[in-house]
């Protein structure tokens, strides 16, 4: 790559692609000039970027996976459709989900449905939904994402689907550089569980953006897991928007990454509607993992309930940033905000914010955050009925973040999301 | 003390009598019981085995941080006896129940606890529990997020394993502790909420009980299991400890005041006094209490002293 490009991407490893999408030009405008955030940057205090320009990341090479040692021993008890992506490239072989509206963003054969460049003025077009949720003020990881995703997902649902759509980003190799873009689109009336998975299996970045649309009536379940390996950064986008009388559940679990960075961004556009915005970070070692959540109230008369649990141990760190801003239309808005950080061990941090911003005047909103450690007394109580120490704080840490597990509704998925979450905690 | 000659009742002494294969049939097993020893002999004099007298605390010290509590505490417990630990406040009843349970807020400068034999005061707090020791709480724990179904059956399993029992799955556990749930009288639907959370004073307590009766400890300690109850909860909860009496299980109930023993009526009644049992004797000592207070007694313990 040359010089001034790599200039222009402020990271290396991603290459600008030429296809004439308009929202390339404006992220790559963003991109002119700027710098990585700094500690100085308030939005990135606890998580600055500049490291990120200090390694060669190159671009992600087409890749293929040995299924068998890797995708099928993951979430292997959940039905599920199956949409495998491997270093940012769809990847026929290893997915399948017939009965399923799934588009290629970018495809190699131009006549195909999903290319941007050539769908019919009549069918469905990608072009005119992508990039409609980005916002000016975009975060730079996700404006390079913008200028230089090759390929992505975009699954439509119009209906009920009863198995779960599990859209894998599998990242393989060293220093890659990958650009996952995901755009889910629930028509008005559909139903369905969403499980949007990133892994790794070495020093990788991955940049992904997510944009949702939930239609009014439509009921959409989003499950977001990390599981990136011990050496990955992963800085992510997502951008949801919620018509009126739908219900968006999201569910932003991280168990994996070096360095983790997600924004999740909900804008409620219609009354009447339904929000769970819940996430479980569980991670050790030096993990750092930093979760900003943005939640717009704009319609009256719509209820959100967000709780975000981490678990900590090591010498790991974790950040939350909550805010709902509830607008001056917003009237009867009940939002309710909870983050709750338990420290396993002395060197293990948090950082937590909520922020709430009112302007509605009859509305009920909370926030509140706990830090602590394992009870004393609940430990001796559990111990003095003969359970073992190990076992009891096991008990008592699965207990703190079951709470929000069991909010997923799929159960095959919840029972496996727990004994993921029962394995991460007593792999310590 | 009695001299007992039936072997069935040795069951309750730890052995049993199919378990001695070597003897034919026309030998039978006879005990001879002393204040503190059971000794086993056969019916042609045959020396067998000495039980170790199942629960005894030696002159035991306890302190929290710098201050002395206990201060030498001497306690013989049998199976089937049901003890009764009285006195004023701050003389040391909860914390001789929490030292015998294990809680490392209490440092013991001396003494011993032997449990069938063994100084418990070297065991880690669940083996305690395991080998069949079983405190009710005065501040049961909440654990939101924890089922009482998967607690005990994790806490039953755990004893079961410890002593060499097969562990129950599921559906066998859930028989087990529906029969005892039925016993006490209890509704099976706190099985499935999380433990004592949300529960009233009155369910804490008798899921005490009821923890008690599925996990069929040995010794069983109580304490202040009356506080906060009410006439009729205090009932419920007397009549679930009743219930789980036996003649192998020991009983040590700590309790501030005279009624819970109008409903567990003790063996013996010991008055603790700034850290000694100061005296001891029948379930009328009680009564006397209730009546006259515990002022004498200290002015009596402070004349000897």
């Amino acid at each position: 790559m040359s010089a001034p490009a790599m200039d222009r991407m402020l990271i290396s490893g991603f290459e600008p692609v030429a296809d004439g999408l308009v929202i390339r030009d404006k992220a790559a405008a963003l991109l002119a000039g700027a710098s990585l955030p700094t500690y100085r940057d308030e939005e990135y205090k606890y998580t600055p970027l500049t490291a990120l320009a200090e390694t060669n990341w190159v671009s992600a090479p087409k890749s293929t996976l040995d299924a068998t040692g890797w995708l099928d021993e993951f979430l292997p008890s959940v039905e599920q459709h199956r949409i495998v992506f491997v270093n940012g490239h769809y990847d026929e072989g290893l997915s399948s989900h017939s009965g399923i509206e799934f588009l290629q963003l970018c495809s190699d054969q131009p006549k195909e449905l999903g290319s941007l460049a050539c769908a019919e003025p009549t069918e469905f077009r990608v072009a005119a939904h992508l990039g409609r949720l980005e916002k000016p003020a975009m975060p730079l990881t996700a404006a390079i994402n913008t200028v230089s995703f090759a390929d992505g997902a975009c699954v439509r649902i119009s209906s009920k689907v009863e198995k779960p759509i599990h859209i894998i980003y599998a990242s393989t190799g060293t220093s890659v550089a990958v650009a996952p873009r995901t755009l889910i689109i629930a028509e008005p009336g559909a139903e369905a569980t969403i499980i949007e998975t990133y892994l790794s299996d070495g020093e990788t970045l991955v940049l992904p953006v997510t944009e949702v649309i939930v239609h009014s009536n439509a009921k959409l379940e989003h499950i977001r897991l990390c599981n990136e390996s011990l050496q990955a950064r992963h800085l992510s986008l997502t951008e949801v928007r919620q018509e009126r009388d739908s219900t968006y559940q999201s569910y932003n679990v991280v168990f994996g990454g070096a360095l983790v960075r997600n924004d999740i961004n909900l804008f409620i556009a219609g009354s009447n509607a339904h929000t769970r915005f819940d996430g479980v970070v569980a991670i050790d070692g030096d993990q750092h993992v930093d979760n900003h959540t943005r939640l717009d109230h704009a319609e009256p008369h719509c209820e959100s309930f967000e709780i975000y649990k981490h678990l900590l141990g090591g010498k790991s760190r974790a950040v939350f940033n909550g805010k709902i801003f509830v607008h001056q239309d917003a009237q009867k808005t009940d939002a309710k905000q909870t983050n709750m950080t338990l420290l396993l061990s002395p060197t293990a941090q948090v950082d937590t914010k909520p922020q709430l911003e009112i302007f509605a005047d009859d509305v009920k909103c909370t926030h509140g955050a706990t830090i602590g450690q394992l009870r004393k007394d609940a430990l001796f109580y559990l111990r003095s009925r003969g359970i073992d120490e190990a076992t009891a704080r096991g008990l008592l840490v699965y207990a703190f973040a079951a709470e929000v597990m069991e909010l997923i509704e799929n159960e095959q998925l919840c029972k496996a999301l727990e004994s993921m979450l029962l394995a991460k905690l007593s792999s310590k | 003390m009695p001299t007992q000659s039936d072997s069935s009742n040795l069951l309750y002494r730890g052995i049993n009598r199919t378990e001695l294969g070597f003897l034919p049939n026309s030998e039978n097993l006879v005990a001879s019981a002393t204040f503190d020893r059971v000794q086993i002999y056969t019916s042609l004099g045959r020396f067998i085995a000495l039980t170790p007298t199942m629960f005894e605390i030696k002159n035991l010290h306890a302190r929290v941080e710098e201050k002395p509590i206990l201060k030498g505490v001497n306690l013989t417990v049998k199976p089937g006896e049901v003890h009764a630990i009285m006195g004023p406040n701050g003389s040391g009843k909860s914390t001789l129940a929490n030292v015998i349970a294990g809680r490392d807020d209490y440092e013991v400068t001396d003494g011993q606890i032997l449990f069938e034999g063994e100084d418990i005061l070297e065991m880690e707090v669940d083996e305690r529990a395991t080998k069949g020791i079983f405190m009710a709480f005065q501040y049961p724990v909440e654990i939101p997020g924890v089922s009482n179904a998967y607690f005990l059956r994790t806490a039953l399993n755990a004893t079961r394993k410890a002593q060499g029992q097969d562990e129950l799955d599921a559906l066998k556990f859930m028989t087990h502790v529906k029969d005892k749930a039925k016993q006490l009288g209890l509704d099976n639907s706190m099985l499935q909420r999380s433990v004592n959370e949300g529960f009233s004073g009155g369910e804490k307590k008798r899921n005490e009980i009821f923890q008690m009766a599925v996990l069929e400890p040995k010794l069983a300690v109580l304490d202040e299991t009356d506080s906060g109850l009410d006439i009729d909860a205090l009932k419920v909860v007397a009549d679930g400890v009743n219930a789980l009496r036996a003649n192998d299980r020991g009983f040590l109930v700590v309790t501030h005041y005279q009624r819970l023993l109008d409903h567990i009526v003790p063996d013996f009644v010991h008055v603790l006094v700034n850290g000694q049992i100061v005296k001891s004797g029948g379930k009328e000592l009680a009564l006397e209490l209730e009546e006259r207070g515990y002022g004498w007694i200290e002015e009596q313990f402070a004349a000897k002293a």
